[in-house]
């Protein structure tokens, strides 16, 4: 069965992702792997939400790090709460 | 003729208490539209947000003299209603599409609801059933992919609305049924609303933009 992921739920996962790994900010190689999608994408969406306040890009010496902000973990939260409500009703966000 | 005026007086209350119920449940699936934008929570608010308007349109047509005009309200109430859970439906669907069982439930379920073609009122009532009958199973499916326990508490109010939904439509005109069936549909909505409990536990903020 091929399973669907909303827009919404690749970015909770990616959050989750980010906010799983090391408390000093996690590379995209290990985010890849965990959230499930391919590199472009991964770019992309990570810009994106750096962009909106959700990460934090830190540059190191080969690529960058990326870590949760204040305004993306209590996203996430809600995010998660939500996810529980919904599937109180038998559905997926 | 006092006792009848009694009895729809509480038949009004119940149905006014089940659209207030509905109401209250589309209005935090909007709540969770806003926090995360997903269009899961849109169409379960526009879901449940048109069958509040259809059980308001229910309630209020007992109370409309002409009996022409009290028809007509009634029939856009349950059409209100069919919608509601026609959206509902299309939120599951979403949820588990491609699953063959899926596909099962949906072709095997209008047996059941075609045989009522009387009336407009009792299509709509039909299709009311037949979806909440395709909703139920999804949602039972669900609950035994992801084992979730307050996925079960919904799946009690559902059975409790398609229970009265049915009830409604072998004994349309039986008064006092009507409070049977009433309050199955007002508990049944009752317990939908419940998982708000999961955001008050959590108080998630909805996220400025």
């Amino acid at each position: 069965m091929t399973t669907y992921r909303s827009q919404v739920r690749v970015i909770a996962d990616l959050l989750r992702a980010v906010r799983d790994d090391s408390e000093d900010g996690a590379k995209v190689t290990v985010l890849l792997r965990k959230a499930n999608m391919s590199y472009s994408r991964m770019i992309e969406l990570t810009e994106q939400l750096v962009e909106n306040g959700l990460l934090v890009k830190i540059p190191i010496e080969r690529g960058s790090l990326y870590k949760l902000s204040d305004k993306g973990r209590e996203f996430l939260s809600s995010m998660e709460t939500f996810e529980e409500y919904a599937e109180a009703f038998g559905l997926k966000i | 003729m006092a006792a009848l005026s009694v009895v729809t007086s509480v038949g009004f209350i119940l149905q006014l208490a089940t659209a207030i119920a509905a109401g209250a449940t589309s209005l935090t699936a909007y709540k969770g539209y806003r926090a995360t934008g997903s269009p899961t929570f849109l169409r379960l608010f526009s879901s449940f947000a048109l069958l509040a308007l259809g059980l308001l349109a229910a309630a209020l047509s007992a109370g409309v003299a002409d009996a022409t005009l009290s028809a007509a309200v009634m029939i856009i109430g349950s059409s209100l209603e069919a919608g509601g859970y026609f959206l509902f439906a299309l939120s599951h669907f979403f949820t588990v599409r491609r699953d063959i069982t899926s596909v099962g439930t949906l072709l095997l379920i209008p047996a059941v609801s075609v045989s009522a073609l009387m009336s407009v009122n009792l299509i709509m009532s039909a299709v009311s059933l037949y979806l909440l009958l395709y909703i139920s199973a999804e949602t039972v499916i669900f609950y035994f992919q992801n084992r979730s326990s307050p996925t079960l508490i919904s799946v009690s109010g559902l059975l409790l609305i398609t229970v009265g939904v049915l009830l409604e439509m072998l004994a349309p005109s039986a008064a006092d049924y009507a409070l049977v069936f009433g309050t199955m549909k007002l508990l049944g909505f009752l317990i939908l609303f419940s998982p708000v409990t999961i955001l008050l536990r959590h108080r998630p903020e909805v996220p400025s933009k």
